[in-house]
């Protein structure tokens, strides 16, 4: 599998999860972990450019494929991607747990809504759950992220 | 394919593993516990959406999200599309699978409400051939289907229906699994969420023989409510 | 510190690492450490019959199982964070269960192995008979103690306390118009999107237990580890890294798995980490907010509180690890920013055979606040008076500072709100929200709060000295 452009191995044992194998066996700790069973989205990453949950998906699913995470977004000495910043702008985050999640959904909404109405942010964002702001900044955040994205 | 049906008829105790978006989460609480999975992510050309006899068919490997944004489900089947927007989230539907939905079968899930409502069939396949399942034989009791535990379900078929048509749900957010759920095409109406199965119900009577469950997220009689108010909406639409 | 920072827009120094996915989140490390789970009780009340380790232990990759008895510190109960003498019958559990369990999630049984699954495999080897016990949920059923959640605690009642200002029963007779009032709060969890989690390792040529702990008081874990492994503080680190949340349940001295993994890590001479689960965190984490309120008030005509009794029950849930504050900032809450000229306040402190209870955000306030603010819009329908004008009538007024509350607050000092000018707050408040907008609203609220600040156990005193550096 390629992850974050690098091809990778799959793990031995097939009932290792995806988000296991990101987190454990290629060090990749920005993908969160926080409920497994797919509602919370701390684990979205993208899978050949669409957000899915790593956390519902056996590694050994991903050969073949792109997987991209949080850390693939901007290279360690390029500045932040556009949601990214977005975020930082907006205050879009707190404790950051959630943080990684969102970004990824957000670039996937992005991806299909290049300028989205109020209603497909919520639709958007629907899928993602953050326990410290409240929604408001990121629903601000993903307004800037459009704004940036579409410059 | 022949490889996937012979795998499921030689191994004791298999599961097909297509989305995974309902079959991982029991994989992770470990309240499935199968000896071997089949992973059918692989198989070639059992991603289509396509029409067939006037309706719309939609492979095994098609995803929710693929029928969401399909043109020709939009045309033919708009009731179709309008069940998958509210299967969870987008995220899940872009794994998450129609048929997979189907074979899994949970009371409260809007698919196989639609399906009833609409008449439609599925197709399943194993090493002995393939055989057509009608949406009415095919649910048979909580996570329960005809299929045997040979077969694949390889594809599901909604007919032509652009008449008038509605879906309505209740739950406690947006995304959540539905507390009961209401399916009208043209007079006939199906509801979820209220049974084992899905089932066929009567405009004017329809909580008629219904004994829902009540559970942490409602009672009998809040799902037989429900049901009362759903039918309203979706005759009103 | 200059003046220029005060009210600016500050942006903050830890998004970009946050941003980019370089979090440091206590899962996040490795090292090479074993992983664990915890084998929990599915019983709210269960005694153990016997637990049968055997199968988990043989399975390969299964370094250790450890039961109540492997462990030097296995009959110790745990700490409780803050006594107070009038928690009479506190009681708080062992790391691991071996005689009763009293929750659902209590922890009965340590598994570490290779890797978590490895760990999770084992852990479903681990055969417990569980006997089952009769149950108490609700704060109602514990008060009304048909059945007890600890035999030797009469009543379910770890703690009461009462406390009296002027003279509530002839206030309340002399009334002239009384009401009472029956309040409920169920229970919550603060769930932080970060699950809780520990990570540690021994090193003996060093002489160091290295620990990280997704805790909001890594202090008093150092200061708890050192006591425990009799080690001098200095050779003890905690590290709190990135938290993902915490909200209040993430200070206890301890949770069990803060003992256990240490232990496990000096035990096996290999880094040894614990992350729960969601399900897990849902019944192992503290919870909070059950409460259960009986309120009597006498106002007169104009709607001025003429005295207020408050009798309520507090939910500790199966233990008391954290001590009464809770049920204390309650009573002492109560009156908030109004004159209650009598006022007697009585809490019981109940056990139930569910998770146990401590301070998640709010810590008591919020169903002070709600006592108070239902109480004055029931005298308001009563006299079919305006609910902000009732609030006016009994706000304390700004040339009565100091006030005196009369009750004691969480560090036993008295209650005295030292100024403030409530009306003129109000007044600014009703403003700013302006006038009810028109067409489909659901309704406008307000509700007057005061906070506790300056918690201190002791005084300090400075003065001058006249001395020479020696």
């Amino acid at each position: 599998m390629k992850v974050n452009g690098v091809a990778q191995p799959a793990p031995a044992d097939p009932r290792r999860l995806l988000s296991d194998h990101l987190r454990h066996d290629l060090g990749l700790t920005g993908t969160h972990v926080g409920c497994e069973h797919g509602v919370c989205g701390c684990c979205t990453v993208l899978f050949d450019g669409a957000p899915v949950r790593s956390c519902l998906m056996l590694a050994v699913q991903a050969e073949g494929h792109d997987v991209t995470t949080i850390e693939g977004l901007a290279a360690s000495d390029e500045p932040l991607h556009p949601v990214q910043q977005a975020f930082h702008e907006c205050h879009g985050l707190q404790c950051g747990f959630c943080t990684p999640g969102f970004v990824m959904s957000v670039v996937g909404l992005l991806h299909e809504h290049p300028d989205p109405t109020p209603e497909q942010v919520d639709e958007g964002i629907s899928g993602n759950l953050c326990r410290c702001t409240g929604y408001a900044s990121i629903r601000r955040a993903v307004r800037r992220a459009a704004e940036l994205t579409q410059k | 394919m022949e490889e996937a049906c012979a795998l499921l008829s030689s191994l004791e105790d298999a599961k097909v593993l297509a989305g995974g978006q309902s079959l991982v989460p029991l994989l992770n609480f470990r309240l499935a516990r199968p000896a071997h999975l089949v992973d059918i992510n692989r198989i070639p050309n059992l991603d289509r959406i396509y029409e067939r006899d006037g309706g719309v068919a939609v492979q095994a490997l098609a995803r929710q999200a693929d029928v969401e944004d399909s043109q020709l489900a939009a045309r033919r089947c708009p009731l179709l599309v309008s069940a998958v927007r509210l299967v969870a989230h987008r995220v899940i539907r872009n794994r998450g699978t129609v048929c997979g939905s189907l074979a899994h079968a949970d009371p409260a899930s809007e698919l196989p409400a639609v399906l009833l409502a609409l008449r439609g069939h599925v197709v399943a396949r194993s090493t002995r051939g393939s055989r057509i399942i009608p949406a009415g034989d095919f649910f048979t009791g909580v996570m329960e289907t005809r299929l045997a535990h040979d077969e694949l379900l390889v594809e599901a078929w909604f007919p032509a229906s652009t008449g008038r048509f509605a879906i309505a749900e209740e739950s406690r957010r947006h995304g959540d699994f539905a507390l009961a759920g209401a399916v009208r095409y043209g007079d006939r109406l199906a509801l979820f969420g209220v049974a084992p199965t899905p089932v066929l119900a009567d405009r004017i009577d329809p909580t008629h023989g219904l004994q829902p469950s009540g559970d942490l997220e409602a009672s009998p009689e809040f799902r037989l409510h429900l049901v009362r108010v759903l039918t309203e909406k979706v005759f009103a639409a | 510190m200059t003046t220029r920072w005060f009210g600016a827009k500050v942006q903050r120094v830890e998004d970009d690492r946050l941003l980019r996915g370089n979090g440091h989140f206590t899962d996040d490390i490795d090292d090479g450490a074993l992983e664990s789970v915890l084998v929990r009780s599915p019983f709210a009340h269960a005694r153990i019959n016997s637990i049968d380790v055997s199968a988990a232990r043989a399975l390969p990759g299964v370094s250790a199982v450890y039961l109540a008895a492997d462990l030097p510190f296995g009959q110790t109960d745990l700490p409780i964070l803050i006594p107070h003498p009038n928690l009479t019958h506190g009681r708080t559990q062992r790391c691991l269960a071996s005689d009763v369990v009293r929750y659902v999630g209590e922890a009965v049984a340590f598994v570490v192995a290779e890797n978590r699954y490895i760990a999770e495999d084992a852990a479903d080897l681990v055969e417990v008979d569980y006997e089952p016990l009769p149950v108490v949920i609700t704060p109602e059923a514990s008060a009304a103690a048909e059945h007890l959640v600890h035999d030797d605690v009469p009543g379910n009642v770890a703690a009461e306390m009462i406390q009296d200002v002027g003279d509530v029963q002839s206030a309340l007779a002399a009334a002239p118009h009384r009401k009472r009032l029956h309040l409920r709060f169920e229970r919550g969890a603060a769930s932080p999107m970060e699950a809780r989690a520990v990570w540690a390792r021994w090193s003996e040529p060093e002489h160091r237990l290295t620990v990280y702990d997704s805790t909001q008081s890594p202090t008093s874990i150092r200061g708890g580890l050192a006591v425990l492994f009799r080690l001098p503080e200095s050779d003890v680190d905690v590290i709190a890294p990135d938290v993902g949340g915490g909200f209040g349940p993430k200070i206890m001295l301890f949770y069990p798995d803060e003992l256990l993994v240490p232990f496990a890590a000096m035990r096996l001479g290999r880094p040894v980490k614990w992350t729960e689960d969601r399900q897990e965190h849902f019944t192992a984490v503290n919870q909070e907010r059950g409460q259960v309120h009986e309120v009597e008030v006498g106002f007169d005509g104009d709607g001025r509180v003429l005295a207020l009794d408050d009798d309520f029950i507090h939910d500790a849930g199966a233990y008391t690890p954290y001590g009464i504050i809770l049920p204390i900032i309650t009573a002492a809450q109560v009156p908030g920013p109004y004159r209650v000229p009598n006022y007697r306040v009585r809490f019981r402190d109940v056990y139930t055979n569910a998770t146990p209870t401590s301070p998640y955000r709010g810590a008591g306030r919020p169903h002070a606040c709600f006592a108070m603010e239902r109480t004055l819009d029931a005298i308001a329908a009563e006299l079919a008076l305006d609910r902000i004008e009732v609030r006016r009538r009994n706000l304390i007024q700004s040339d009565q500072f100091p006030y005196e509350v009369g009750v004691a607050w969480q560090d036993g000092n008295r209650v005295i709100y030292d100024s403030g000018n409530y009306p003129a707050l109000v007044e600014r408040a009703l403003q700013m929200l302006g006038p009810r907008p028109d067409g489909d609203h659901i309704g406008m609220g307000l509700s007057p709060y005061v906070e506790g600040t300056g918690v201190a156990r002791t005084r300090a005193r400075m003065s001058r000295c006249s001395s020479r550096a020696r």
